[in-house]
């Protein structure tokens, strides 16, 4: 063959790590934030409910609570899905392992006008993770982010019919990604007429896993939450609230990689050049020691948690029952590119394209509250996903979901009552990829290669105390 | 309020809840095989046939029409190949008289050792052709490879054919390997160096034993091996009474061709020469030696062997093939596999009018062994490949009750 010259110093030209990329999309989005505005669909901001959790719901409404109002809750997350492949049929189903998200409230009203309170919960935080013989495992094996937001809150009462407020947000955010590496992707040699030379234009297989790569960092960042709440008429409320953007700046970042067996060895006459029955582990193992690219090492990125609005009304003019909707919005479409960037100028910046596009919900919620003073709800929120045709990867298969939801408010005491809820989350499927998007000209039927589906199941309780 | 008026607010909340419930979006399916379900994943295990090889190159073109590509397509069966670059790796032979490689624009001439790698977008983990040119029968199985070339690790990239095969998790292949067994040592007149019986027996069955233990419920069909001796690129010696083929070969040769008197004769002219003979007589020209045929072993000291395979040795290679053959035939009813001998097919080939020019035809740039070989006079051109793929398709219809159609 005339491509006979020595590859032995081939080099990684590139390690696909990539944090995941949409981890604040709304598929790592988390608004189950009390057991009451779950059930109703989430439809709180129009109609929060009368508990301290109103503080990250409606933050204006806290001004109509009374006393001191303590909410204490969690959530249970199960989420799974699947990834069918185009090419193999090959299903692989997921592994995530269920989330417990817990959140706290209190607020305390200091005058008639004037109430303070915090609230602590998660707004970020699910793992998307599959098994190891997933073949998308170069884009993701793991993909985990856990932000929690702390959140100071004042409201007022501007008038018999008004309130504001709001406050700052202090958010704490660890991210952890833990990605195959694929040998068939790496550069081994640049040739002046033909270009790079990758280990799979050589003949080694796509998805040769040869290293596993994890990354880990956290950041802190601060934003700002406001709200207000009015009443329309007798019957009739609105809300509205906003959360300012969080910019996460991940500078402390860890990389380190683990060199993976690929059992492959080298036939006689390979175009490297290398005696046959070479073991192409032996030929690798240099990148982990010493000054290879491959050893431990800082990376850094940065990562928005986007701006989100939502607006919403409510109508209590039925006896016992109190219906509500909202719109939400956030604000994606600032989510161009993610931009990693790694110690060693081996691996130097990487860049993975999002080009994501702004995203709505419309959730609708009723609450019967019956004689007892139990309290049925049920809800319903259609979510719009947030990623391109594009980009819908196994990091994060964003889709359209469907969130069907019920729970109820059981009194147990005077001033402690205990909400439960459970959600059931449908998608429809999306097709996605499982391979890497090197240029925005790449479209969604050259690199989509299967078909994503997820649903989960949520139930929730609150504790709810007031005195 | 009454009861009836609760009922009646309950419903129409329900209602609107209902009509929300009821906008859900258009349902993306999975993907389903919605073909014979044997053929969900198709692998072709083999050789150069297998693997799209023709007029001594491959490339992206030759392989899209080898026959197991062509079976797939029948199967209705997803089909990823190893794509060697355009012009090849190497590229194919275009002028069969002037020995011309397809060459790319601004690259000097092609050779049989240039390469233009593989195709990015084909590297590929699952991988439904893994047949690797010049592999024998004990290649499949064998890490680093008994016959290997630099297509091996281009193809496999470090693991054998099985390995390969079997992340596909195939549920249909075809094996085709053997020819190269014998080939080599038939067309250099060297049938002893064929691969022994015993250890083709003992190397098929190695294979077959992996194979069938990566994918136990695996189907497929075995393939025969071809009698090499009936390629064109052995020729009678007979022709060399022809004064016009004689004339041809002493054109390609560069030098008159002297043609041995044993060679016109009984047993000589019983013999088969190999086309390889035109550069080993460059090579006596280049020497100062006249470039002279011998079909006799011995005749003329030290000629009229090599490139020469003489009656017995043809049925030397003949017995060896068609042992090897009832081998394969017993081991596709051994594991339930569908067997097929391509001699027949191929035999028939010669009743049809410009098929196979046997003499070739020195004369022609393009066509020299008939419309039925290549330009290498070994390989199948692309019209045969048709031909081996619909009668496997008739076989595999008969064994497994399929209903595959015929490629048009």
């Amino acid at each position: 063959m005339s491509l006979h010259r020595s590859t032995r110093q081939f080099f990684v030209a590139a390690a696909v790590l990539a944090l995941p990329a949409t981890v604040s999309a709304q598929g790592f989005g988390l608004n189950e934030i009390g057991s009451c505005a779950i059930a109703r669909g989430y439809a709180a901001t129009g109609a929060p409910c009368k508990d301290a959790s109103t503080i990250y719901w409606n933050p204006a409404y806290a001004a109509a609570l009374s006393g001191n109002s303590l909410v204490i809750g969690a959530a249970s997350i199960g989420v799974s899905g699947a990834f069918t492949r185009d090419t193999t049929l090959s299903r692989y189903p997921t592994d995530i392992p269920t989330a417990y998200p817990p959140n706290i409230f209190f607020n305390h009203r200091q005058s008639d006008d004037f109430s303070w309170g915090f609230g602590v919960y998660v707004p970020y935080g699910l793992t998307s993770q599959w098994n190891p013989d997933f073949p998308g495992r170069f884009l993701a094996l793991k993909a985990s982010i856990a932000s929690i937001y702390f959140q100071p809150n004042f409201a007022w009462k501007i008038n018999d019919r008004w309130m504001i407020g709001g406050g700052p947000i202090i958010g704490h955010s660890s991210v952890e990604l833990i990605q195959s590496l694929d040998l068939s992707q790496q550069v081994a040699e640049v040739d002046p007429n033909l270009g790079p030379i990758t280990f799979g234009m050589l003949g080694i297989a796509r998805g040769t896993e040869f290293a596993r790569a994890t990354l880990k960092g956290d950041a802190y960042s601060y934003g700002v939450t406001v709200g207000i709440y009015g009443k329309l008429s007798d019957h009739w409320t609105m809300g509205a609230r906003y959360l300012s953007s969080l910019n996460f700046n991940y500078t402390n970042g860890k990389a380190t990689f683990q060199q993976i067996p690929t059992g492959l060895v080298l036939a006689a006459n390979n175009p490297l050049n290398l005696p046959g029955g070479t073991p192409v582990d032996g030929v690798v193992a240099g990148q982990f020691t010493g000054t290879g690219a491959l050893v431990a090492q800082g990376g850094k990125t940065e990562l928005v948690h986007p701006d989100q609005a939502e607006v919403g009304f409510s109508y209590d003019g039925f006896d016992r029952w109190l219906l509500s909707g909202d719109y939400a919005w956030i604000g994606w479409k600032r989510f161009h590119a993610l931009d990693i960037h790694f110690e060693n100028p081996l691996l130097g910046t990487r860049t993975q394209y999002e080009d994501y596009n702004n995203s709505s919900s419309i959730r609708v919620g009723a609450q019967y509250t019956a004689r007892n003073n139990w309290q049925w709800r049920v809800g319903f929120a259609g979510v719009s996903a947030a990623a391109p045709d594009v980009t819908v990867t196994p990091i994060l298969p964003d889709q359209d979901r469907m969130n069907y939801t019920a729970g109820l408010g059981i009194p147990l005491t005077k001033g402690l009552t205990l909400d439960a809820a459970y959600a059931y989350v449908w998608t429809p499927g999306r097709a996605g990829r499982i391979v890497d998007r090197t240029s925005r000209s790449q479209t969604a039927a050259q690199v989509n290669g299967g078909v994503y589906t997820l649903q989960a199941n949520i139930f929730s309780v609150t504790l709810k105390a007031s005195f | 309020m009454s009861l009836s008026k609760t009922l009646l607010r309950g419903a129409a909340v329900a209602g609107i809840l209902g009509t929300l419930l009821s906008c859900k979006a258009d349902h993306v399916v999975a993907p389903q095989f919605t073909a014979s379900p044997i053929f969900k994943s198709y692998v072709a295990l083999g050789n150069s046939i297998s693997a799209g090889y023709q007029s001594g190159g491959i490339d992206d073109s030759t392989q899209q029409r080898s026959f197991p590509s062509l079976l797939a397509q029948q199967f209705g069966t997803p089909f990823t190949y190893p794509s060697l670059k355009n012009p090849g790796c190497p590229p194919p032979i275009a002028n069969f008289q002037t020995g011309a490689r397809v060459t790319p624009p601004g690259y000097p001439p092609s050779t049989g050792g240039s390469c233009f790698l593989r195709n990015a977008w084909s590297v590929t983990d699952v991988l439904n052709n893994v047949a690797v040119p010049g592999a024998v029968v004990a290649d499949p199985s064998s890490p680093q490879g008994v016959a290997a070339n630099a297509l091996t690790t281009f193809i496999l990239g470090g693991m054998t054919q099985v390995q390969r095969a079997l992340v596909a998790k195939p549920t249909f292949v075809t094996v085709e390997i053997g020819n190269n067994d014998v080939l080599g040592p038939a067309i250099t007149g060297q049938p002893g160096g064929a691969t022994p019986l015993a250890s083709f027996q003992s190397s098929y069955d190695q294979m077959v034993s992996q194979l069938l233990a990566g994918a136990p419920n695996v189907k497929g069909v075995l393939i025969g091996v071809v009698q090499v001796s009936a390629a064109p690129v052995l020729f009678p010696a007979a022709a060399l009474a022809s004064p016009l083929f004689v004339g041809g070969l002493s054109q390609a040769v560069g030098a008159p061709v002297t043609v041995h008197p044993d060679c016109l004769t009984a047993p000589g002219n019983g013999s088969l020469i190999s086309m390889y003979i035109i550069p080993y007589l460059q090579g006596m020209k280049a020497q100062g030696l006249p470039p002279t045929i011998v079909c006799v072993k011995n005749d003329v000291p030290g000629m009229g062997d090599y490139l020469i395979l003489d009656q017995a040795e043809q049925a030397t290679v003949y017995n060896l093939i068609n042992s090897y053959n009832n081998y394969i035939q017993q081991k596709a009813a051994a594991i339930g596999f569908a067997y097929w001998d391509p001699n027949a097919a191929l035999l028939a080939l010669n009743s049809v009018p410009g098929a196979i020019n046997r003499p070739p035809n020195l004369a022609s740039a393009t066509n020299p062994f008939g419309t039925a070989f290549s330009l290498d006079g070994i390989h199948p051109s692309s019209s045969t490949d048709v031909v081996i793929a619909n009668s496997l398709i008739d076989v595999i219809n008969a064994k497994y009750g399929t209903s595959v159609k015929h490629v048009q």
